[in-house]
Parts: structure tokens; C-alpha cells; sequence
């Protein structure tokens, strides 16, 4: 299979705190890739150095073949923050990527909106809708991009529980159709699973890859019956043991 | 502005009874001889004084001039003030090196520099343009600088990571985030401007409501001030309406601003 992503040897410092330590990492054309790890381990630094915001000190990342800062419109990036413009409605919010291209196209659109479930909401302002709604109006702006790589940094990080479980669900429903590839930080270790096919554990920072995990689950997933699945909970219990000890470690080192 | 509960029939209702006590009172603390209304005039007289001034068309003369010199000095040094904030932001030398100097001159009471400018620019209108001018372009400046930086690093980048060009970018994220900043500098200006123009006026001029002003107080007319200062007044409230509904209209995707 080909690489879409691939990063080597990457190292990281800010001033004095090294960040990221030598880190390699292959993503396949198609594979849904979680990375987990301790609060600062340098996971959302990473995705950052790969969408080209970020210069790395040592290493060098690639993306659909074409070198470091050059791939930045191949890349998806969903932020965990609100990135939608709050004077632009949702539409336009969505037709923003087809804008940067110079080819707005309102049918497209509007179908993404039909995607995400948010027919009607086209004319609301970011401030008229609620959390969910906002996070799939960045999700069909994200689709109307159109990019090779999915870069996401704990998307649905600041949603509620309910609310995330819906999205996650959402998500997983569109993503198993369009097969892209994605690179997903998160500190959410059921979210990791259930979504991804591949799960890196990155230790306490500096940052290492420390383990790599197969997740050999079924698809396509629903989320509830892969909560409850016998796999689903020997891999939570495999690699919750394993990053328990980097956020223990974490906590003990001063930031 | 916070309304309470009530109709807004309810609403005025109550502020012209508010009205019509401060009128009662007034007029009633004079025509009682408990003030003297050489001291407090009183709104009868100013009335009368008002409506015969309207007829003979001096008040509209007076008020052309310093609405005239108003609007020019907020509109040319709200530009001004734009443009220079959007320069200072883009290049950040031109910032460090002419900090200072711009603090310092905004410190400045700018009122003060009427003197200097009636010298230059004589008694007519542009000395109080130019008056005018000095509060409002560093006003812009500043909120159009403080605007520039305040643009959300993230909604930046996350455009960025679409592959925009710098341009796009500040088209699309930079100046719209920028209009709320420079309209409360907007707001604010138009207000000084009005100041400026009057205290202009009142130092050296043969025009303007400021001139009316000095001159009847001049003459110890104490209704004359009156009827100057409700003219003022009605001026000042009636822009700051203008500009909250422009702003309502320009920002409506912000939710709602205050008016008056």
C-alpha cells in the first residue's frame, strides 16, 4: 500500500523543552491513524510540523509525495478550537476551501450540508448554532476541501459526551464511505479505538513513539456495538496500562 | 443596552413623563421667583428662542458649519487613522520605531493643540477640521493596530492549511475581524470630533454652534447657551443612533450593540 503520511526522524524543542524525540511514523494511503499520549507529549506540535505551520529542528515529513511546508493543500486540518469565520454563514463557511481555490461551487455545497445533516441551517451564523452543529458545518468544510490527508487535532475534544458520541458516529458513517486518510490526535483512548485502525501511543515528553497498536476491529463500526465488543475492551485494557504510566510520568516532571 | 421587561410604547411613555417633570420643575422653580432665570433661563424661553432662530434660518447656518467640520474631520481622519493602523500592523519596524512618539502625541490633550492650529490654518472651518482630524486618526490608528493583532491565530492558520494566499488571508480573515475594533473607534471618534469642533469654534471662529456658544456666553444670553447646548445634545445623540445602526447592520452576524 502506498504512503500518504510519512514523517522520520522528527524532532522538536522549544527553547529548552524537547518536545518530540526522533519520531517516525508511515500512514497508508486509506488508514485512519489515532495518536494518544499525555497532555504536552508533543502529539498536536506533530500535526502542525506535517500541515507545514511548524518548521521541524531535525527530520522531515512528507505527504502524498511532496515534501515539508510544500503540501499544505493536500492537507485537511480540523482544529479542536472553532475555526469557523463567525461573519461568514454556514454555506460560506463550507464554500471558504473552494474560495481559497477560486472555484466556489454552491451545489457542492449545499450536498456537504446535506451530509453533515444541516439542510436548513445554510443561512445561520456561526453564533446561531450550537457546538454540534458548528463542529459539522467544519466537518463538510473540511469534505469541501477535498484534501489527500485528514489532519485532525482532538476534533471533538470540546463537544459534550452525548454530543460527541453522535458526531463520533456521524463521523465514522462518512469517513467509511470516503476512505481518506487520516492522522487523528486525541486524549480520548475510546475514541482512538473505536474509530482508527492503527493506534500510536507517544510517550511522556520528549516524545516517543512508544508503541503501535493494530486495531483489527470490523467495519463498518457503530459505535455503541464497538464499545461492547470482547477486541474492543482487551485493547482499551492493553493500551490504557501502557499510557497510564506516560501520564503518570507526565504529571510527576514539571511542565 | 439591556431593556427591561415592557413594551415599547411602556418605554417612552415613561421617559416623557421624565421629560415633562424636568420641564414642569424648571419652568415652575423660575415662574415661582425661587431661581432667577437670568441664572437658569428657563424652557419656555428656550423654546421660544429656538423656534424663532429655526425660522430665521441662523441656527441651521450655525449648525451647517460645525456639522460640516464634524463629519469632514471624522471621515478624512478615520481613513487616515485606518490606513495608518493597517501600516503600523504590517510593518512591525515602522511600529517599534514610531511608538513612542505616537504615544506620546495621543497622551497629548489634543485640545490643546487648538491654538497652534487656528495660528496655521486661521479662524475658519479647516483649523477645526484639522482639530478634528488629530482625535480621530489616532484613535483609528490605535484600534485598527490593536485589531490587526487581535485576529485569531487559529482561524489564520486553519485557512492557511487550506493553501490561501496572504492575501486571501486578509481579505477574508483579517479585515472582517478588524471591523468590530474599528467600529468602537468609530463610535467613540464621533463623538471627540463633535467636541473638537465646538471647542474649536469657541476659541476663534465667526461660525458654529461653538461660536454661538462663546458668544452668548459672551453676552451672559443665558438662554442662548441653553439652546445651543440641546442642539448639541440632540446632534450627538442622533450620529451615535446613526452609527449603532450601521453597526448593527455591518455586524450582524455579532448579535446586538447598544443604542440610545
Amino acid at each position: 500500500m502506498p504512503q500518504k503520511v510519512s514523517v522520520s526522524g522528527l524532532s522538536i524543542a522549544f527553547g529548552a523543552t524537547r518536545a518530540l524525540e526522533r519520531v517516525s511514523l508511515a500512514v497508508n494511503d486509506g488508514e485512519f491513524v489515532s495518536i494518544v499520549g499525555p497532555s504536552g507529549c508533543g502529539k498536536s506540535t506533530m500535526l502542525n510540523v506535517i500541515a507545514g505551520l511548524l518548521a521541524p529542528a531535525e527530520g522531515s515529513t512528507q505527504v502524498a509525495g511532496i515534501d515539508g511546508q510544500g503540501a499544505g493543500s493536500r492537507i485537511g486540518y480540523m482544529f479542536q478550537k472553532d475555526t469557523l469565520l463567525p461573519w461568514a454563514t454556514a454555506l460560506e463557511n463550507v464554500c471558504l476551501p473552494m474560495d481559497v481555490k477560486g472555484a466556489r461551487d454552491w451545489h457542492k455545497a449545499r450536498a456537504l450540508m446535506q451530509l453533515v445533516d444541516l439542510t436548513g441551517f445554510e443561512a445561520h451564523y456561526p453564533n446561531q448554532l450550537s457546538g454540534g452543529m458548528r463542529k459539522r458545518v467544519q466537518l463538510a468544510r473540511l469534505l469541501a476541501q477535498d484534501p489527500d490527508v485528514l489532519l485532525m487535532d482532538e476534533p471533538f475534544g470540546a463537544l459534550d459526551a452525548q454530543t460527541r458520541l453522535i458526531i463520533q458516529e456521524e463521523f465514522l458513517k462518512i469517513w467509511e464511505r470516503q476512505r481518506k486518510t487520516v492522522l487523528f490526535v486525541t486524549h480520548d483512548l475510546q475514541e482512538a479505538i473505536a474509530l482508527s485502525d492503527r493506534v500510536v501511543l507517544i510517550s511522556a515528553r520528549p516524545g516517543r513513539i512508544k508503541a503501535t497498536y493494530q486495531v483489527d476491529l470490523p467495519r463498518p463500526r457503530h459505535i455503541e456495538s464497538v464499545l461492547a465488543h470482547p477486541r474492543f475492551m482487551a485493547l482499551f485494557q492493553e493500551i490504557w496500562a501502557s499510557l497510564k504510566q506516560e501520564v503518570l510520568a507526565a504529571r510527576e516532571r514539571p511542565a | 443596552m439591556i431593556m427591561a421587561k415592557g413594551s415599547r410604547s411602556e418605554r417612552w411613555v415613561l421617559r416623557l413623563l421624565v421629560l415633562g417633570l424636568i420641564v414642569a420643575l424648571w419652568e415652575g422653580v423660575c415662574r415661582t421667583g425661587l431661581a432667577s432665570e437670568f441664572w437658569v433661563s428657563r424652557p419656555f424661553l428656550i423654546v421660544a428662542r429656538l423656534w424663532d432662530t429655526a425660522r430665521s434660518g441662523t441656527v441651521w447656518f450655525h449648525m451647517g458649519v460645525t456639522v460640516i467640520e464634524t463629519v469632514s474631520g471624522f471621515v478624512l481622519g478615520a481613513l487616515a487613522g485606518i490606513i495608518a493602523g493597517f501600516a503600523l500592523a504590517r510593518w512591525r519596524r515602522a511600529h517599534v520605531a514610531l511608538e513612542p512618539y505616537l504615544m506620546g502625541v495621543y497622551s497629548l490633550p489634543r485640545v490643546a493643540l487648538a491654538p497652534l492650529f487656528i495660528m496655521w490654518f486661521g479662524i475658519g472651518i479647516p483649523s477645526k477640521i484639522m482639530l478634528a482630524i488629530s482625535i480621530v486618526f489616532f484613535i483609528l490608528l490605535i484600534n485598527t493596530y490593536v485589531g490587526v493583532q487581535n485576529v485569531d491565530r487559529d482561524l489564520v492558520n486553519s485557512v492557511k492549511t487550506m493553501g490561501a494566499t496572504p492575501r486571501f488571508i486578509t481579505r477574508r480573515v483579517v479585515l472582517p475581524s478588524c471591523i468590530p475594533w474599528i467600529f468602537s473607534g468609530l463610535r467613540i471618534s464621533m463623538a471627540l470630533a463633535l467636541t473638537a469642533s465646538v471647542v474649536g469654534e469657541m476659541l476663534a471662529a465667526q461660525y458654529g454652534l461653538g461660536f454661538l456658544l462663546a458668544r452668548a456666553s459672551g453676552t451672559f444670553d443665558t438662554t442662548g447657551i441653553f439652546m445651543v447646548l440641546i442642539i448639541l445634545a440632540l446632534l450627538a445623540i442622533g450620529t451615535y443612533n446613526l452609527m449603532a445602526r450601521l453597526e448593527k447592520r455591518l455586524l450582524h452576524w455579532q448579535g446586538e450593540t447598544a443604542s440610545i
